[in-house]
């Protein structure tokens, strides 16, 4: 039995650069007690969806309808919407720091749902029903915390706490919007398993909005597929995993890197997303689908039911191929860095003739590190040890994943070696100097030999530089190269990486947050360093280009041999990069070893723990979506 | 990596299979592209576009022009503006005369002609205004820069300085300054600079603090950039946009600060001409209450340079930094898509802007509340609205 | 979090220290003698030692700011050199006038300003909004004297040249002689004070209301169904109060010393007016007094603003 039907709807939001068409046609239902996922990248319109059809946005313009329990959330009136929300249809958000009102306790803020929709409810009567939910979503000692404020508990804790709230009064559905995404990977699963433990304790039906289709994977009985405003496939998810039927969820599930389990190379979804401003001709994937034929760009496609449940809007009667993985790197682009590299390094020896600049020994390792402690505000009242007494050696070649939740000190460890960031104690060694004697001048020398990828794409790049000035900049400092040899170097550095070189006058704020990532490879690359350290490079990326980036580092450090540090909360990730990996908890190194080993056969408990909560069982493929055949197609 | 079939493609092939960089839709469409670049000219084109900062930034125009040419005037009207002309000046009854023929904007209650002083007050208000502003921004970006950028011990001299300037009651101590070395245009000058550049180091001093965290210092950093480098290609550009704003905004206010030490006779002393001064004397005696074009156009001359210098720097901002309101535009757009908001952007530009830099403001860690002048309210480019887990196309 | 005040508390007693030196080093580059001031101009030589020597003039200048703080700390100022008076008293007899002027303002402006900016906040772009932001424009760069002439022009003057009183001209009548009359009085100040301020209100609460209504936990207020009124109100004004606190404190702060202007264009006998007065006649002891009441007002009024902060905001709180 359905309790939400939701059918052709459309939303369109005005903006200063025009009507933003953020949904398009979308048609679903929902069933009651189950679990319905809405997955799609950023700007795919799975948010505005679910907020436009529960009157959150007053701005926007929606067409279609919405029917829940009877009524059309679409026609109702703002205060039968409003009764709604809070009673009957629950909702929680992605960062529960910034949901939670920072200046109301969290117990007040649960009793207020309470009193808004049952005004008759008296002040206890109202806390003692918070406190038992606050119980219920596992708070312990609900009764002292409920005087608490959002910034005392932590992360999980919080988002707890927003479930409770969604929850206290009982409604049919709840609408959960990412609740996980802001959260350590631990901490994830707890809060998923929450949410499930109350969907069947208390018959909740549960919308589940990801970016993650692993995730849904686990999670949600059925799924629907959205890019771009518009829906692509729809089905119990078991069959979307098996046997994806359009395209592009063919191309999710392979860029995905938690759905392969080995290490195979990632396939990304080559381009990028069109934007929301204009209505497609054809079909809105047709640009980047490597199943396109001329009919896609032109008509758009109808909508296909299949006998096992699945919807799907595609042209294609097969089943979709999967895109070739292709190299990141041009090879002529390839070829013509290598030249360039070995000139260089002939060059460099024929004059060098004794004096060397760097005492380089090929065989020694790159970095070596010893006992290590690091602590913050060292001998006050307020100091943290970060790091808790780290070993590890980084030999030439070695492409290191560094593993671990966010405060475990990866990210600082990794300053460390690069000689960033003074140690307290212990020693490291850095290409064969000791970081903590070297002089100024030694260390500048250092630069060119260690470099670092950011995280975030927006804050890494000046936004008043232009880009070759940027990737230039190592250079012009380290060599003092100027004028068109400079100019050409940074332009060959843009090829590489898959930039267009004739961009080398625009500003970062020209380029998409992908692009951004690889002119800060570029940047790093500049100096021919031997040591790369990315912190966490792709974390910020959706999916697809995540795969794209991923693929250029490989191949980066296939052809020219680069040693790497690779920092990342997300085990997946560090599967496809990394040959070794360190897991770190709270400041320790508690394992380490060859990436499939570890995967395999993990040791430590905290490994086993990470593990548990990032592998995601894939449902297995039914019979019914093994021979399944046409059943409807609706012309769009 | 083994299954990757090599081909043999053309750079220009990889390219294209990429994506187009710039405009984000299949097909290039050069109207949609959005203007990322705050280059002078784009700057200017989108400030022509706005009608009330193009009136405002004609009076200026206008004004400086009047200012320039006061000897001109003076020789037209063929009054000079410190002569007294009591036979046509004054009335038989000894009141002044008002707008006509001889005197066009009336005469003062010496005979002195309002239009040629009013000319006159102009230079010394643009004088002292322009001068004043501009002097102590150069003063706030250097203790801001300095003490933002190095912080420790720099930053703890410099912030108490900067609290204890700001903690002087200015007037006062104004008026207390000027009685001990006399009224002078030096002196005033002097004291406007002194009082005016605390508030602009401040918000400075933050937003420095806010570049320094991002990750584009750190890597310059680790490209082994010196700290000087870092401060003139990192920061100061980034800070280009509030300096211009807060050195407009801070021209009407150091011209009414110089208006009010005249009017209380502190600041430029007869004979020299200065708005304040002319309302000052209009007022003593209440001899406009019959000679109203005494105050009326004095004070609207006030009036409308305020205004416009006011208006000039909002629009300013929303010309620097229109990512502010498209921040806001896509914030809104995410979670409220409030109606008719694409007419609000260019106040949302401001509300952004300028809540950004109270926020800046406030959110100082020294110990004393900020005190604002009463022409605030002026913008800031820092804070990154965007969450830690924002993807690209939201 | 005491911790927190006591500091504060300590950083504000040092730089009232510094003004106080401040202040006083300022006299001692002073040209003009206090002493001629006093005996006169016409005085001989020995009645100008002898006051010097009464004044301690002639004592070096440390000695002479050592027993000024040593009697400051008792509530001693000095004596005014131009009539005698303590100045402790000069200035507590003042105080009133520049109370009601700053007091009444702050009441009406904050009921002008804040309701209009919420006003403005929740319907951006309307008519009602554009109207309130032209106006504040326009009232932001009134320089008070102006606005404080064309108002006496306007509702005092015109009306008077007609033949009737609608307000006073000025002055001031003390709150014990009738409380109507007091308010008739302030009644033209207390507009010319609080319009330039309403003004800034506005810009500023429309600024922190627009942003704060962008917040997650305003969608999240909405999601539960309150209504729009509550959402506005308890959970969106709540949080723009940290930021129009310190605004206030600031302002009543460098009011309390800045309403000198409009004391002198409504003749209004305040604080202000006395410190015009003891800066035309070299009164020292009466400038160094005011100047040093107008710092400790600005300095109290953040202190409070930082105690009431930590109350506004939980997560200044241990």
């Amino acid at each position: 039995m359905s309790i939400l039907q939701v059918h052709d709807v459309s939303v369109d939001l005005p903006t200063e650069d025009g009507v933003v068409h953020a949904v398009q046609h979308v048609s679903f239902d929902v069933d009651k007690g189950e679990v319905f996922g809405i997955v799609g990248e950023s700007g795919s319109g799975k948010s505005v969806l679910t907020q436009a059809i529960t009157g959150l946005m007053p701005g926007a313009e929606v067409h279609g309808t919405a029917v829940f329990d009877g009524v059309d959330l679409l026609k109702a009136t703002p205060r039968q919407l409003r009764s709604m929300r809070g009673n009957k249809i629950g909702m929680i958000f992605q960062d529960p720091l910034s949901s939670l009102h920072p200046y109301f306790t969290i117990g007040s803020q649960i009793v207020e749902v309470i009193r808004t929709h049952e005004p008759k409810t008296s002040r206890d009567d109202a806390k003692a029903r918070a406190i038992e939910m606050l119980e219920m979503v596992g708070i312990k000692n609900a009764d002292k915390r409920f005087g608490d404020y959002p910034h005392q508990f932590s992360g999980g804790m919080r988002q707890r706490v927003m479930i409770a709230m969604a929850l206290v009064l009982r409604p049919e559905i709840i609408i959960a919007d990412e609740p996980t995404t802001a959260l350590d990977v631990t901490i994830q699963k707890q809060v998923l398993d929450v949410l499930r433990d109350m969907s069947d304790k208390l018959g909740t039906t549960v919308v589940m909005i990801s970016h993650d289709l692993t995730l849904l994977g686990s999670f949600a009985d059925r799924a629907m597929v959205m890019y771009a405003g518009h829906q692509l496939e729809m089905g119990p998810v078991s069959a979307l995993f098996s046997r994806p039927a359009h395209p592009y969820t063919l191309g999710l599930l392979h860029s995905s890197p938690d759905a392969e389990n080995d290490r195979k190379r990632l396939t990304p979804i080559e381009g990028r997303m069109p934007s929301l401003l204009d209505i497609p001709v054809g079909c809105v994937f047709a640009p980047r689908c490597p199943n396109a034929t001329d009919r896609c760009g032109l008509t758009a496609p109808p909508r296909r039911t299949l006998s096992d449940g699945v919807t799907v809007s595609c042209w294609r009667r097969a089943d979709p191929t999967p895109a070739e993985a292709k190299p990141e790197i041009d090879e002529f682009v390839l070829q013509r860095a290598r030249d360039r590299a070995e000139e260089q390094a002939a060059a460099k020896d024929a004059a060098a003739n004794g004096t060397e600049e760097w005492p380089l020994d090929k065989n020694a390792p790159i970095a070596l590190v010893e006992d290590l402690h690091l602590t913050y505000n060292a001998g006050t009242r307020k100091a943290v040890e970060v790091l808790k007494g780290i070993d590890l050696t980084v030999n030439r070649g070695d492409s290191i994943g560094l593993v671990g939740e966010s405060g475990c000190g990866k990210t600082t460890l990794a300053r460390v070696i690069a000689g960033l960031l003074p140690a307290t104690s212990g020693k490291v060694m850095l290409l064969g100097q000791d970081n903590s004697t070297v002089s100024r001048a030694e260390w500048r020398e250092q630069r060119r030999h260690v470099q670092l990828v950011f995280q975030d794409p927006y804050g890494s790049l000046n936004p008043r530089r232009r880009v070759g000035s940027i990737i230039g900049e190592p250079i012009r400092i380290q060599h003092h190269w100027s004028g068109n040899r400079l100019k050409k170097r940074v332009q060959e550095l843009m090829e590489l990486v898959g930039l267009n070189p004739e961009h080398y006058n625009r500003y970062p704020g020209e380029f998409s947050g992908g692009q951004r990532q690889r002119i800060g490879i570029a940047r790093a690359l500049a100096l021919d360093p031997e040591l790369i350290i990315f912190d966490e490079p792709v974390s910020a990326l959706d999916v697809s280009i995540q795969a794209q980036i991923l693929n250029l580092i490989q191949d980066l450090q296939d052809a020219f041999g680069y040693t790497y540090l690779f920092i990342s909360h997300d085990l997946a990730v560090v599967r496809h990069v990394c040959s070794r990996v360190v897991v770190i908890e709270n400041g320790r190194i508690v394992e380490r070893g060859d990436t499939e080993r570890i995967y395999d056969a993990p040791q430590a408990p905290f490994t086993k723990r990470l593990l548990a909560a990032s592998i995601r069982a894939v449902p297995p493929e039914s019979q019914e979506t093994a021979h399944r055949t046409l059943v409807k197609e609706v012309v769009a | 990596m083994s299954e990757a079939t090599v081909r043999n493609t053309t750079s220009a092939d990889a390219k294209t299979s990429l994506g187009s960089v710039g405009a984000a839709s299949n097909k290039p469409k050069p109207a949609r592209k959005i203007e990322q670049l705050s280059t002078g000219q784009a700057t200017w084109r989108r400030l022509r576009h706005d009608k009330a900062s193009m009136i405002a930034l004609g009076f200026i125009v206008f004004l400086v022009l009047m200012a320039v040419f006061a000897p001109v005037l003076a020789s037209i009207t063929g009054h000079d503006p410190a002569q007294q002309y009591r036979e046509i000046g004054l009335t038989a009854t000894g009141l002044p005369t008002g707008p006509g023929k001889a005197f066009w904007f009336g005469a003062d209650q010496l005979g002195r002609d309002e239009l040629v002083r009013i000319a006159y007050g102009a230079r010394v208000s643009l004088l002292v205004g322009v001068v004043a502003s501009m002097c102590g921004s150069l003063i706030a970006v250097i203790i801001g820069v300095l003490a933002g950028y190095f912080g420790g011990w720099v930053d703890n001299v410099l912030s108490r300085i900067t609290d204890f300037v700001m903690t002087i009651p200015f007037l006062l101590c104004a008026l207390a300054l000027v009685s001990v070395f006399g009224a002078s245009i030096r002196m005033c000058l002097f004291v406007v600079i002194f009082f005016s550049w605390a508030v602009t180091g401040r918000v400075i001093r933050a937003q420095v603090q806010v570049l320094k965290k991002k990750e584009f210092v750190e890597a310059a950093r680790s490209l082994g950039a010196s700290d000087a480098s870092i401060i003139v290609k990192d920061i100061l550009p980034n800070l280009t946009e509030t300096i211009i704003v807060y050195t407009t905004q801070g021209i009407p206010s150091c011209i009414v600060f110089e208006a009010s030490l005249s009017f209380l006779g502190m600041g430029i002393v007869p004979p020299t001409p200065s708005w304040g001064g002319m309302l000052s004397e209009a007022a003593g005696n209440s001899i406009y209450m019959v000679a109203p074009w005494l105050v009326f156009f004095p004070g609207l001359f006030l009036l409308m340079t305020t205004l416009s210098f006011n208006i000039l720097g909002d629009g300013l901002r929303d010309a620097l930094d229109p990512k502010a309101g498209r921040r806001m535009l896509a914030k809104r757009r995410r979670k409220k898509g409030a109606a008719a908001v694409a007419a609000v952007t260019p106040v949302a530009a401001q509300i952004a802007a300028a809540n950004d830099d109270i926020a800046a403001a406030t959110a100082d860690s020294a110990p004393l509340a900020s005190s604002m002048t009463s022409a605030s309210a002026t913008s800031s480019t820092s804070s990154t609205t965007s969450s830690t887990t924002t993807k690209e196309g939201d | 979090m005491v911790k927190q005040i006591l500091r504060r508390l300590l950083f504000a007693v040092i730089i009232l220290f510094l003004l106080s030196i401040f202040v006083f080093a300022l006299f001692y580059i002073a040209p003009g003698n206090p002493a001629r001031l006093i005996a006169g101009e016409k005085a001989s030589q020995e009645v100008l030692d002898q006051v010097t020597r009464n004044l301690g003039l002639d004592k070096p200048l440390w000695q002479q700011y050592i027993r000024f703080i040593t009697h400051a700390f008792q509530g001693d100022f000095g004596i005014s050199y131009r009539n005698q008076t303590p100045v402790t008293e000069l200035i507590l007899s003042r105080l009133p006038v520049t109370f009601s002027l700053v007091g009444g303002a702050v009441i009406i402006w904050l009921l002008i300003g804040v309701p209009l900016g919420v006003v403005s906040a929740t319907h951006p772009g309307t008519w009602k909004d554009r109207l309130a932001q032209v106006l504040s424009q326009l009232f932001i760069s009134f320089p008070s004297f102006v606005l404080g002439m064309f108002l006496l022009y306007l509702l005092y003057y015109l009306p008077k040249r007609n033949g009737f009183t609608l307000f006073p001209p000025g002055g001031y009548k003390p709150l014990e002689d009738g409380f109507i009359d007091w308010a008739w009085h302030m009644v033209l100040p207390w507009l010319t004070l609080a319009l330039l301020m309403a003004a800034l209100y506005q810009r500023l609460t429309r600024a922190e209301m627009i942003d704060v209504l962008g917040e997650d936990y305003i969608r999240t207020a909405r999601a539960k169904g309150i209504s729009e009124r509550k959402v506005i109100y308890k959970h969106g004004l709540r949080s723009t109060l940290t930021v129009l606190t310190t605004q206030l404190g600031a302002d009543i702060g460098s009011l309390l010393s800045g309403s000198i202007i409009i004391e002198q264009v409504f003749g209004l006998q305040g604080v202000g007016a006395l410190a015009v007065k003891s800066v035309n006649t070299q009164d020292r002891p009466v400038i160094i007094g005011v100047v040093l009441l107008g710092g400790f007002f600005i300095v109290m009024m953040n202190l409070l603003v930082d105690i009431l902060h930590v109350a506004l905001e939980p997560t200044l709180r241990r």
